[in-house]
């Protein structure tokens, strides 16, 4: 089970991912991207709540939701109660060179989970150079500056989830631009090089009785 | 690295629940690189416990796969009792490999963490745990049964004070930790590795 993923999805891999999921992707579509486990923590009703406000006003707005969970029947339920289960698509776990060309073919990341403490998905999503519309809380706001790479929201409200939704699927320079921004913090705080010699040293310090610096003098 | 250089480090075990799903998301790999960090270990012995299947690979380089019998899926929900199994597991490897520290760095700290610290408290030897969420509230939104919170609240505090060190991922989780009576001594701060090269960014970048 060697890693095959480290290239970057090419047009086919892309159109295999389109016919796997029976997707028809064309330009005129917005799509908003959901990388989650299915669980309350995760906030992901409110986030359909705010998927049907936004699609109300951006005919073209789609939202892809992957991942899997306790509340994934609830979600399925809940999107055909709301009229816009046409309009997401549910595609439960899946391995990683798909969740490459979910990243690709996508135009944003939301994310308005309730507490999280450093979310992988959001990382990858800024470093595929996605917008992230994120929840205002400890955790997103390491990652996503507001107006820079992204934008941030109360996930409690659901107009404000909304009105970002809005805001990004209409105005593509801005998309643009924080698309542009998101990559930097990534590449400069949490690229695996630099901290697995933190964490081997931490590890060796840890075994060997040490006193530990990694705060002081390594990584701010 | 020559056979003697390599002898005189350190090994170290860990527990996943499910190595096997971290295995298809990073490839073996990958999983190599971010469990051993810049291959500073002689082995890594990886305690995987949530497995319904067997394994095809039960080495990868210097990463060790290990699972534990008769976990069923009963027994999972309860912290304690699944993480006595894993914890009896951890102190075979100890003996048998002279393994030096005992870390929980991915999953829930309860299925991970708790098993982590008993064994390393049995064999006296250090152990280190991650802090990756606010497990206060992440265990007030599941209802699996009555006083599921409140009991996994003592373990998750058990856990924090019987720790070598602890390990937050975010700023924010410190203070968390702290709220627990941990010194700030023993608490460090170190994001988790993302290995982005097998992410690779799209041309434009």
């Amino acid at each position: 089970m060697i890693c095959q993923h480290s290239r970057n999805p090419t047009a086919s891999d892309k159109d295999d991912f389109c016919k796997k999921f029976q997707i028809d992707r064309n330009d005129q579509m917005t799509i908003a991207l959901s990388v989650a486990k299915m669980s309350p923590q995760k906030n992901l009703k409110r986030l359909l709540r705010a998927f049907a406000k936004a699609s109300l006003h951006i005919p073209q707005l789609y939202l892809w939701m992957v991942g899997s969970g306790e509340q994934e029947k609830e979600l399925h339920l809940l999107s055909i109660q709301l009229g816009v289960e046409k309009r997401i698509q549910f595609f439960s776990s899946i391995p990683q060179n798909e969740l490459r060309c979910a990243y690709n073919l996508s135009d944003f990341l939301v994310f308005p989970s309730i507490f999280e403490g450093l979310p992988r998905a959001v990382v990858e999503a800024l470093y595929y150079g996605l917008p992230v519309i994120g929840a205002n809380i400890p955790g997103v706001l390491e990652l996503v500056q507001n107006g820079f790479n992204g934008l941030l929201v109360d996930p409690k409200q659901i107009d404000d989830i909304a009105f970002s939704m809005v805001r990004l699927a209409i105005d593509k320079q801005l998309r643009m631009q924080l698309s542009r921004n998101a990559p930097c913090i990534v590449r400069k705080r949490f690229m695996g090089d630099a901290i697995w010699g933190l964490e081997a040293k931490l590890y060796q310090s840890v075994i060997e009785g040490h006193k530990i610096d990694v705060n002081k003098d390594s990584y701010k | 690295m020559d056979f003697k250089a390599a002898m005189t480090k350190k090994n170290y075990a860990i527990s996943l629940s499910k190595a096997s799903h971290f295995a298809e998301r990073w490839g073996w790999d990958g999983m190599e690189r971010i469990l051993n960090p810049k291959n500073a270990f002689r082995c890594v012995h990886i305690v995987s416990f949530n497995e319904a299947h067997h394994f095809s690979i039960r080495r990868y380089g210097t990463l060790l796969l290990h699972t534990v019998p008769r976990m069923s899926k009963k027994i999972l929900r309860f912290p304690l009792l699944s993480s006595l199994r894993v914890a009896q597991v951890f102190k075979k490897l100890v003996k048998q490999y002279g393994v030096s520290l005992l870390i929980d760095s991915y999953g829930n700290i309860l299925d991970n963490g708790l098993p982590t610290v008993l064994a390393a408290r049995w064999c006296g030897i250090p152990s280190l745990v991650t802090v990756q969420n606010d497990y206060h509230q992440l265990f007030s939104t599941k209802r699996i049964y009555l006083g599921y919170a409140k009991l996994n609240n003592i373990l998750e505090h058990f856990i924090y004070r019987n720790a070598t060190h602890i390990r937050s991922v975010s700023p924010a989780l410190v203070s968390y930790i702290k709220e627990h009576g941990i010194k700030e001594s023993n608490i460090s701060y170190l994001p988790r590795a993302f290995d982005l090269s097998t992410f690779t960014q799209p041309d434009s970048f």
